[in-house]
């Protein structure tokens, strides 16, 4: 999922955050679950970190369902900025080829 | 495909035109007529009658998209530039000369089109009313009442931020199109509050005298008295809409001349209240309507 509000690192960041403190028992609970049918790692060390990612899972999707809503209304904010810049930019435009214009009618 | 629009413009008449050729142009190229001439020109704006009977044979010649002559709008400043104009088939005519203008002018017609010769696009500067001015001076940190004199020396964003936070200010004749659009209660000099027709203590307070000292002590005194400037903020941009809002006669020419569709029914009442093509409330009406047509909004 991109977006231009989400940082990539950002989310990685909050992945590993996320991951390490499951909140929600019962997402916890949906992920152990998940993993019974999860192909048995070969390593312990591998069995950590797949069952470490299985639990994050759903809590990374949670809190960027949150991040969504929090940002929402600053991310229509911006959008409308970045609509009036459009249209400053184009006006500027169309003001410099006016100009210009009137340079070349007024000097030939 | 990029409309383009070509600007004709005797010697010293072109200048005057920049402003208004630009909304015209909008979103399409600008080209000086004889640097390009007819080829692909779509529309063509001309300074007077005098020009446009000069290019004439040469749009008569030329053939453009599907076979028509570009369309032409001419600036007219007489009833006799008005009926040249009409005879070399002008598009469609504007004028800066009030008296020549509306339905009460010695035309009697809707045409020419009024463009103010010291005309402001009005949807590009909605109004600060003096609450709103106290809230941003307070969000900034700005001291309140906040009293400025503000002349046309100072860099353009610069002089539109003093007006657009000022509780008062002392402005000049080339800034005063923009502070009235701003509702900024403004305090003016005799010469250009005569230019502009205004009325003292209904759209500006008039400095008596020509001592700027006066000025600025008049609009200290002002900015203490809410109730004042909150009326002459209002009647302000109230004048500025009915004077000086240069972008309905530039869409105006736009749709004349091809350049821009019919407006929707929606945008009509929009335009009524006075509602900025880019603002949030345009947008939402504009979904609103959607979920009622099934058709995708803009």
């Amino acid at each position: 999922m991109t977006h231009p509000a989400v940082d990539q690192e950002a989310v990685e960041l909050l992945r590993r955050r996320a991951g390490a403190v499951p909140t929600d028992p019962s997402l916890a609970a949906a992920s152990a679950e998940a993993a019974v049918t999860a192909v048995e790692p070969a390593t312990t060390a591998e069995r950590f970190k797949a069952r470490a990612r299985q639990v994050a899972t759903p809590v990374v999707e949670r809190v960027r369902h949150e991040l969504d809503r929090a940002t929402a209304g600053e991310v229509q904010a911006l959008r409308s900025e970045l609509d009036e810049l459009r249209a400053e930019v184009n006006r500027l435009r169309s003001e410099q080829a006016a100009a210009l214009a009137a340079l070349a009618e007024d000097r030939r | 495909m990029t409309p383009v629009v070509a600007l004709a413009a005797t010697a010293g008449e072109a200048r005057s035109l920049v402003p208004f050729l630009s909304l015209v142009g909008s979103g399409g190229r600008i080209v000086s007529w004889h640097r390009r001439g007819a080829a692909g020109v779509d529309a063509v704006v001309a300074s007077d009658p005098g020009m446009l009977a000069q290019i004439a044979p040469a749009l008569a010649e030329s053939k453009v998209g599907r076979g028509e002559v570009p369309t032409v709008a001419c600036r007219v400043r007489s009833a006799g530039d008005f009926a040249a104009a009409r005879e070399l088939s002008a598009t469609v005519t504007f004028t800066d000369v009030a008296e020549l203008a509306g339905p009460d002018g010695p035309l009697g017609d809707v045409e020419p089109l009024l463009v103010p010769e010291h005309g402001i696009d009005l949807g590009r500067y909605p109004v600060i009313p003096p609450l709103s001015r106290q809230r941003m001076r307070e969000a900034h940190g700005l001291p309140d009442p906040l009293v400025l004199a503000v002349d046309a020396s100072a860099p353009p964003r610069s002089s539109s931020t003093s007006l657009a936070l000022a509780s008062a200010a002392v402005v000049d004749l080339a800034l005063l199109p923009l502070a009235l659009a701003l509702g900024t209660p403004t305090v003016v000099d005799v010469d250009a509050a005569s230019r502009f027709g205004l009325t003292d203590g209904v759209e500006v307070l008039v400095a008596a005298t020509a001592d700027l000292n006066a000025a600025d002590r008049l609009a200290a005194t002002l900015a203490r008295d809410e109730e004042r400037c909150a009326a002459l903020s209002r009647r302000a941009r109230r004048f500025a809409e009915r004077h000086l809002d240069v972008a309905g006669p530039a869409s105006a020419v736009r749709r004349a001349l091809g350049l821009e569709p019919e407006p929707s029914l929606i945008d009509l009442r929009l335009e009524e209240v006075r509602t900025p093509e880019w603002s949030r409330l345009t947008d939402r009406a504009h979904h609103a309507l959607a979920l009622f047509t099934m058709e995708p909004s803009r």
